[in-house]
């Protein structure tokens, strides 16, 4: 049995913006994606995937457009604005801040 | 702000049309989603099916992920709706009654509510000009300084309102008015009101031209000494001069001075006057107001100065130039201050308004509003069964997982749904209302207000109608929602019993109404006797052959003008018919050690046998030439004679008239109801008339029409003094006037009783429709075990019986209470109110009980009727 975790609440917009920073990719992309960089830990339900994307999409951080995908399919592919790099660069630095403090109240003996 | 705002628009559009495009790509990229995954899993070595199956295993239920998906967007919101609002009209037509009854009831809640409000709104928001009310203004004006007066609130001098009319920039046309009272002709019976104008007055209020003839010329209004013109009312013209074709060039006096009549102006003329009006130039004025020349003094405010706004100004800078006007004004009358306010010309806004249409507004409008509360109640309660009958469906959506809120704004999409077609439906009441108000409690010389619905009105009507509709619909659904799943879906007893504790409410609802109901129905019928009473008493003579005509001065020359008509049998004069006319409360009489209210008429010898009234006992004045007239005679009435002497001859006693004269009974006749004002009883004195009195009622006896008569009589008064505007009319015709005036309040009060009856009837329905919902199963057990229909029905019409019972005594007993009161309130006028009518409250009962059973009847007999093994079934 893989070990899971539960996104926390408002980490899985983080998570979507650093898979498109690597690169465009399509909403099935992403998932597997998000699922090979955290060792099978983040399985994402589409459920809330897609409405994840949409609502990025809808905050102008997010662009999508039809493309073929590497298996020759017709597939409907996301990349990051420049908007959404910055939100992705702030949005990362305050998560580092939350998580070193967080590591730092743990750690005390 | 502007720029924020189409920012806002451009992105919610964008978002619109984001969302438009990926509804249409959706199934499109979940298919890609799907297909990918299952090659995965494929690769990964399983079975192709397997792969597919477990793939959409993993996507989680398509179906939940589209609802999810489409949750973000802002177009689902619009699509739900959309989907409610079509689905709703399909709901209601399942049940065309119920339907048909919540519109009904809204629509006369709403409509009536906003009729109201549109009447309110024109008597007191609105400019009182038949045309661009948002260009009109009124100047409010307070001048201080030692010198000066005003005779009207917010008035300038004349002096001052040329000096705003020749300066002001902003203003495209200023004029002034100020109203005096007038004296037409000399046999005038009541003053008329006249408005002395500028010439710019009639284009400033109407657009409307004259009937007749034409407005005034500037030479007339200017020039002092010219302006003996006159224009009159459309009103005026019909009733005073029969209509004359020939009025334009026709001199009438005015006060003693002579006037040409130059045009009329059309009925209900915008121009600021009560319909039957004059107008005169303002540069007349030193002709009235005791000699002072307002004119070219320049100390006395005594003009209102209106006027319209000039293209492309507004009222800010209209407001600021006219100040500054006003202050150099000032500055060239030293130790003067002047405030100046520019009102949009309302009533609530006229500088002599003071504070009671600030508190009158709201109260006539809390007023209007109670019975739109007691409608949205029983709307209520009629919907509250049906959410009772759709307990069952309602869980079924819940379990199957439809959300709460998606239900509510079902249900509220129904009720909305009714509430518009109510809404549509009452834009006709908004019409009709304030009309009807017009017709029934103004008089032809009411003003003119501009009560045509308006944007304000039409904005009013709809946000009453969606709070109806919110209002109304909002406990049913709720109520529906909350419910406990598992009770729902069982339909068993303990849900049933959990509700019933509640409906104490209702009890009082229905109770109230059929009260209010009650107490309006008996006061309607009251009234309706009182004025079939009126207009068909005996007055003790023939009053379809007994003319009325006021008279001021010349009156023996116009009775022997009318003397001589060939259909005239007689002529005599009094000061009264039956009543003190303007005395009020009649004269304190003592006589015989009795003290009593009677009365007085002084009248002409002739008086008895010209009205008709019988002599019982002695005889009248200068009936014997045997016995000297004298002028310390008395003629009593029976009824007097009966209360000051009981049992003992009348004739050759004294009483005292209760102003310190001693007179004697010298004969005794039989009473006369009172045509106006006190009613005593019937106690009437009369006294001898000295043959110098002017200003009297001539009454005269004729045959034939009384039309004919009437029409006779003014033609020989004119003959007679060219400037009269007599105004002869049968006592029938006073009366059937004064009935009919009476007529119209008592059909408003009626129509009232007939609408809480009514509601009152939707209310109960609704209570038994929803006991006999929830109480199906049992019903259908009972006739199973061999109950009889009519117990049934008796058991469940028991349901309303008591707050009916309870509501209608309370009514009878509120109406017994008032009506005493009101016939108090009504005893200085005409009319007579009989509290203890038995007739009354036995037919307001009969009916109010009529409607109640009706409305408990059609829910308890389909109950009765139900198939027991349907009802059984039903789990």
């Amino acid at each position: 049995m893989t070990p899971r975790a539960d996104l926390l609440q408002g980490t899985l917009d983080l998570l979507v913006l650093k898979t498109l920073a690597l690169g465009p990719l399509h909403g099935w992309g992403i998932s597997k994606r998000l699922r090979e960089l955290s060792g099978d830990a983040f399985q994402v339900n589409q459920g809330s995937l897609y409405p994840a994307l949409y609502r990025l999409e809808d905050r102008g951080w997010v662009a999508a457009e039809w493309g073929v995908s590497p298996e020759g399919r017709r597939a409907k592919f996301y990349r990051l604005t420049a908007a959404g790099r910055r939100q992705f660069t702030a949005e990362r630095d305050g998560w580092r801040q939350f998580a070193a403090a967080l590591e730092l109240v743990l750690a005390a003996e | 702000v502007r720029d924020l705002l189409g920012a806002w628009t451009r992105r919610a559009l964008r978002r619109l049309r984001t969302a438009a495009r990926r509804e249409r790509e959706f199934d499109d990229e979940m298919r890609f989603h799907l297909e990918m995954e299952a090659a995965e899993l494929a690769r990964s070595g399983l079975a192709p099916d397997a792969a597919r199956r477990e793939a959409r295993r993993r996507f989680g239920g398509a179906l939940g992920a589209r609802e999810d998906v489409r949750a973000t967007a802002p177009l689902h919101r619009l699509e739900a709706l959309a989907q409610d609002l079509r689905l709703a009209p399909r709901v209601l037509w399942r049940s065309p009654a119920l339907a048909a009854s919540v519109v009904l009831t809204l629509a006369l809640g709403i409509g009536v509510t906003a009729g109201v409000f549109a009447f309110v709104d024109g008597l007191l928001f609105r400019a009182r000009v038949s045309y661009a009310p948002a260009s009109f203004v009124q100047l409010a004006v307070e001048r201080r300084d030692s010198l000066s007066r005003a005779t009207l609130p917010g008035a300038v001098s004349a002096g001052d309102f040329r000096a705003y009319r020749e300066t002001a920039r902003s203003l495209g046309a200023v004029a002034a008015w100020s109203p005096v009272h007038l004296t037409l002709g000399r046999v005038d019976p009541a003053p008329t009101l006249g408005l002395l104008v500028s010439c710019e007055f009639f284009p400033v209020y109407s657009a409307e031209r004259p009937l007749l003839g034409r407005r005034f010329l500037p030479d007339e209004c200017e020039t002092p000494g010219r302006g003996a013109v006159a224009v009159i009312g459309e009103e005026l013209w019909r009733d005073r001069f029969a209509a004359d074709p020939a009025i334009v060039g026709r001199p009438i006096v005015l006060d003693g001075k002579v006037f040409t009549v130059v045009g009329v102006m059309p009925a209900n003329y915008a121009g600021r006057l009560r319909g039957p009006g004059i107008w005169l130039p303002y540069s007349a004025q030193p002709q009235f107001f005791g000699g002072a020349d307002y004119v070219r003094d320049d100390a006395t405010a005594w003009l209102v100065v209106v006027g319209r706004l000039a293209p492309g100004a507004t009222r800010e800078r209209a407001a600021a130039e006219l100040r500054l006007i006003a202050g150099r004004l000032d500055a060239a009358h030293p130790g003067r201050s002047t405030t100046l306010r520019l009102t949009d010309g309302s009533t609530v806004a006229e500088p002599g308004a003071g504070r009671a249409a600030a508190w009158l507004v709201p109260l006539t409008m809390a007023a209007v509003t109670l019975p739109l509360v007691l409608v949205c109640a029983n709307v209520t309660l009629l919907l509250l069964a049906r959410a009772a009958a759709r307990r069952r469906e309602t869980a079924v959506r819940l379990a199957l997982g439809a959300g709460v809120g998606r239900l509510l704004r079902m249900m509220l999409a129904e009720t909305l749904t009714l509430a518009a077609v109510a809404g549509a439906a009452s834009l006709y009441l908004l019409h009709a209302v304030p009309a009807l108000v017009r017709h029934l409690l103004f008089s032809a010389d009411t003003p003119f207000y501009d009560t045509t619905p308006h944007a304000v009105a039409l904005a009013y009507l709809a946000a009453v109608t969606t709070a109806a509709g919110l209002v109304s619909g909002w406990v049913p659904a709720s109520q529906s929602l909350r419910l406990r799943l598992t009770d729902a879906l069982k339909d068993d007893d303990a849900a049933r019993a959990g509700a019933r504790g509640r409906w104490g409410a209702t009890d009082l609802l229905v109770g109230v109404q059929v009260a209010v109901g009650t107490v309006l129905v008996v006061g309607a019928a009251l009234f309706f006797r009182a004025e079939r009473v009126m207009a068909s008493a005996d007055r003790g003579f023939d009053t379809r052959r007994t003319l009325l005509l006021p008279l001021g001065g010349a009156a023996a020359r116009v009775a022997d003008g009318v003397r001589a008509l060939p259909n005239v049998r007689a002529v005599a004069f009094t000061s009264a018919l039956g009543d003190d006319g303007e005395a009020g409360a009649g004269a304190r009489v003592t006589g015989g050690g009795a003290v009593r209210r009677a009365a007085r008429a002084v009248v002409s010898p002739e008086f008895f046998a010209t009205v008709g009234v019988p002599v019982v006992r002695g005889r009248t004045f200068g009936g014997n030439a045997a016995a000297p007239v004298g002028l310390t005679d008395v003629v009593v009435s029976e009824s007097l004679a009966r209360a000051l002497w009981p049992g003992a001859d009348p004739l050759g006693r004294r009483l005292d008239d209760g102003d310190g004269h001693s007179l004697q009974v010298i004969g005794v006749v039989r009473d006369v109801r009172p045509l106006s004002g006190a009613d005593v009883g019937g106690a009437q004195f009369y006294t001898l008339r000295p043959a110098s009195t002017t200003g009297d009622l001539l009454v005269a006896r004729f045959d034939g029409d009384g039309e004919a008569a009437a029409r006779a009589v003014n033609d020989a008064v004119r003959r007679l003094d060219p400037d009269a505007v007599p105004a002869a009319r049968t006592v029938a015709s006073i009366v059937a006037t004064q009935a009919e005036l009476f007529g119209h309040f008592a059909t408003l009060v009626g129509a009232l009783g007939a609408l809480a009856i009514a509601l009152a009837a939707v209310g109960i329905y609704g209570v038994v429709a929803f006991v006999v919902s929830r109480r199906t199963k049992e019903m259908g057990v009972r006739v199973a075990l061999g109950a009889s229909r009519a117990r049934l029905v008796g058991s469940v019409m028991g349901a309303c019986a008591r707050p009916v019972a309870a509501g209608l005594v309370a009514g009878l007993t509120l109406a017994a209470g008032g009506s005493v009161a009101l016939g108090e309130g009504f005893r200085g006028t005409p009319v007579r109110i009989d509290p203890a009518d038995p007739t009354s409250y036995a037919a307001a009962a009969a009916l109010v009980l009529a409607a109640a059973l009706a409305a408990m009847g059609v829910p308890a007999l389909r109950a009765a009727g139900a198939d027991p093994v349907r009802a059984l079934r039903r789990d």
